[in-house]
């Protein structure tokens, strides 16, 4: 066995798994005659070693008993886990925002129109603690979708005036959507897709919304 | 180190002997059945969920992960076709697509802010843990790298395996567990000798 066989077959012997018979045995009577790929060896076995090890002491770890529950209401309820209420813990702002953006995105009718700034400014939001997501206030701004409603920051503690530059996206989004930002579905009496604008960053990151008719 | 040996995984193996089969509770579970589903849940979510983990170093994404995991069974059960591999394989594919996006949405930095501040035992373990050379050393590896590393060599499946749950060639796992691997030998080398497998405190809830 040449030393450039031997490197194609050393993460195998150093696991000890893969490797046939035959193999394992030329590789190791190789180690006896080559000093270097002998220390090439003991490398491997050493990196075999601490993730063993390190295995062994995540090998107890498992997932939080609530995950069962909540997969279970899913299992009992199915309607709810697609509405997204059924199973999911906590959907924080950076994942409501990445299931909005999703969801706008898959929206085969999303009319996207760049507005530029109007004197050098984008239209100011709501200061970013004003209004959470999540509250209340933000609700009835979402599901009265019959008004505009101020824009509501999507970040905690960034100040959206502190940003180099944004655009202002127009967007339609499944009425469905509005629960990943915590906001109340909407009223039964109310289909269709809901029409938005969105303050999005230089970094392609959405920063705030708002609903329009 | 979890059991290991030649052409199986350790995780499943200890499930092997538990009866119904993955396929018997399946089948239960695209009837309903409530009790299928648990046996599933209970046989799964603990490698899923440290497979997640100890890819990301977060508990939290790693519970996401497990639960969208079961989501994903529970809404597409007819997507698994045992003619292509074991549900080990299967669940690990899905494991894994989940944590490699928002491991690359979140550019790696995952704080373990869930734990931040809390009295819960797992997390300070983590926390101690994530001062480990060896998983610092892991997660400072290129994810492509990092998977296939975990998958193996934590996992304990087999290249095959790992093969089918990441959708690639079987010579594509051997080199990037090769290459995985020297790159985080090095990274130990560098930081100190490796450390010594002396028997640690078990992470247990």
């Amino acid at each position: 066995m040449s030393c450039e066989d031997f490197e194609d077959d050393v993460v195998d012997l150093a696991r000890d798994e893969e490797l046939g018979n035959t193999e394992r045995a030329e590789a190791l009577a190789h180690v006896e005659a080559c000093l270097r790929c002998a220390a090439r060896l003991d490398d491997e076995r050493a990196v075999t070693s601490g993730l063993r090890a390190f295995a062994a002491r995540t090998a107890g770890a498992e997932a939080p008993a609530r995950v069962e529950a909540a997969l279970l209401r899913a299992l009992r309820d199915p309607e709810s886990a697609d509405e997204g209420g059924g199973a999911k813990r906590t959907t924080s702002p950076s994942r409501a925002v990445e299931l909005l953006l999703l969801a706008a995105a898959a929206a085969i009718l999303a009319a996207i129109m760049v507005i530029p700034p109007r004197d050098g400014s984008f239209p100011e939001p709501a200061a970013p603690t004003a209004v959470s997501p999540t509250t209340n206030a933000g609700g009835d701004a979402a599901a009265g979708a019959g008004e505009n409603s101020d824009f509501v920051s999507l970040s905690y503690g960034e100040d959206l005036r502190e940003l180099d530059s944004m655009q202002v996206v127009s967007i339609e989004l499944p009425r469905t959507a509005l629960a990943a930002l915590g906001w109340p579905a909407a009223d039964n009496a109310q289909t269709g897709p809901v029409q938005a604008e969105v303050i999005v960053g230089h970094d392609g990151v959405a920063r705030a919304i708002r609903f329009v008719d | 180190m979890e059991c290991r040996g030649r052409g199986g995984s350790s995780e499943r193996r200890m499930t092997e002997t538990v009866t119904p089969s993955d396929h018997d509770l399946l089948l239960g579970l695209r009837d309903g059945d409530e009790t299928a589903f648990t046996a599933l849940y209970r046989r799964w979510q603990g490698p899923l969920y440290r497979y997640a983990l100890r890819v990301s170093g977060s508990p939290a994404l790693a519970e996401d992960v497990t639960q969208e995991v079961f989501m994903a069974l529970l809404r597409r059960n007819e997507g698994y076709d045992p003619q292509r591999g074991e549900l080990s394989s299967y669940l690990h594919g899905i494991a894994r697509n989940l944590a490699r996006r928002r491991i690359e949405r979140e550019r790696g930095h995952l704080p373990l802010s869930d734990e931040a501040g809390t009295d819960d035992p797992l997390a300070d373990l983590v926390r101690r843990e994530r001062s480990d050379l060896v998983w610092e050393g892991l997660l400072g590896l290129p994810l492509h790298y990092r998977e296939v590393v975990v998958l193996c060599d934590l996992q304990g499946l087999s290249y095959e395996e790992a093969a089918s749950a990441l959708g690639c060639a079987v010579g594509t796992v051997r080199s990037r567990l090769h290459r995985g691997r020297e790159q985080l030998g090095a990274r130990l080398r560098s930081a100190r000798p490796m450390p010594a497998t002396a028997p640690m405190p078990r992470m247990t809830r």
